[in-house]
């Protein structure tokens, strides 16, 4: 079994274009949006009007999305700039995630309970979590 | 910075510089992460940051002349964020089976996302920066740090409040769902994407695959929605006198 890498070759081009896309239109109109969500809806539209996720794109995004940790490095470092804003604000960045997560994580669920009328009215038909990890 | 279309010596230089940091702190993050059975605290994210700001401490290397070299590092995750679709749409019969309660929640809890941390951290009187950089904390952090920046925000401080904010709904999230009486996988899923993007779907597919489809489905829509309300909501605020 070996692995034609010309259909790799062409998906992440094609990803490519599709981020090159977003962030024209993106500049092009102005808008206050990432490019690379744009990309994300042209790419994401583009795979329903094809049916399916064409041969090779798994084995191209697989890695990207595996190690987008690493991709987050370089950006992320830009921390050390603003160290000043953190220690003068670490009050309010501390209290607004601390106070507004819990906030939505419950919001969210009790929204989706109320449109799907998710009844709990027994635990048992939820199985208890399984532990993969270890 | 280069004016001349090739690349001379000094800017290869550079670039295998910032590459080669880059990597042997990822390596450092993963063996922590691994080594402490990818306990949430351990984030690789937020670890290989810290290496790499004490390797760039060590060698005496600005953050400009880092960053330089680094572009093609940077440049990809964008391309990663657009990869994002192929995930989103693995998930297509799971959106198709609920696609109005779905849209409907993950529109709720973007808005309240959004707007609970524009308020509190006004009403805190956190600088615009700080403001900016806080509003998409509950989005995926390539988006959270594109929303920060073409608002005008600071995307590094929006990238590490993210990943805290991830860090905090992964460890506490399910707890406090299952004490507030959401048992269901599907609400646990979609409330812990929604509220801590990847680093809670992570953690969701540690637990369960129905947990973590969701859970990823609601990351990736969530980040679509928050970058299409942001803009409006912070101009709302601004009408308002507040930003």
């Amino acid at each position: 079994m070996s692995i034609d890498p010309l259909p790799m070759l062409l998906n992440f081009v094609a990803i490519i274009l599709c981020q090159i896309a977003g962030n024209s239109v993106v500049n092009y109109l102005a808008i206050p949006i990432p490019g690379p969500v744009i990309g994300l809806l042209l790419l994401f539209t583009l795979l329903i009007l094809r049916g399916r996720v064409p041969e090779g794109m798994d084995r191209v995004t697989a890695p990207l999305l595996k190690h987008m940790s690493l991709l987050f490095i370089p950006a992320g470092t830009g921390v050390l700039m603003h160290l000043d804003i953190i220690k003068n604000e670490w009050l309010p960045i501390v209290a607004v995630i601390a106070l507004t997560t819990p906030l939505t994580l419950l919001i969210t669920a009790a929204t989706l309970r109320y449109c799907m009328g998710i009844t709990d009215k027994k635990h048992k038909t939820m199985p208890p979590p399984i532990h993969h990890d270890k | 910075m280069t004016n001349s279309a090739a690349p001379t010596l000094a800017d290869i230089a550079v670039s295998a510089e910032a590459i080669g940091v880059t990597l042997l702190a990822y390596g450092c993050a993963l063996t922590v992460y691994r080594v402490g059975r990818k306990s949430p605290l351990l984030n690789p994210v937020l670890i290989a940051i810290l290496v790499t700001v004490g390797l760039l401490g060590a060698r005496n290397t600005s953050y400009e002349r880092y960053f330089q070299g680094a572009q093609v590092i940077h440049f990809l995750l964008g391309t990663a964020t657009v990869a994002l679709a192929v995930p989103l749409y693995h998930q297509l019969q799971a959106l198709k089976s609920a696609l109005i309660p779905i849209s409907v929640s993950i529109f709720v809890g973007s808005v309240s996302a959004a707007v609970s941390s524009l308020a509190l951290s006004l009403w805190l009187g956190a600088s615009t920066g700080t403001v900016l950089s806080l509003l998409p904390k509950s989005t995926t952090t390539p988006v959270a740090m594109g929303i920060a920046e073409s608002l005008g925000g600071l995307p590094a401080l929006s990238a590490v409040t993210v990943i805290v904010t991830g860090i905090i709904g992964a460890i506490a999230g399910l707890p406090l769902l299952r004490a507030a009486g959401f048992h269901d996988l599907r609400e646990q899923g979609i409330a812990l994407g929604m509220a801590a993007h990847g680093v809670g779907t992570a953690r969701a597919f540690q637990i369960d695959i129905t947990l973590g489809a969701w859970s990823g489905l609601a990351m990736s829509l969530g980040a679509i929605v928050t970058s299409a309300i942001a803009p409006g909501l912070w101009w709302l605020a601004q009408q308002a006198g507040l930003g």
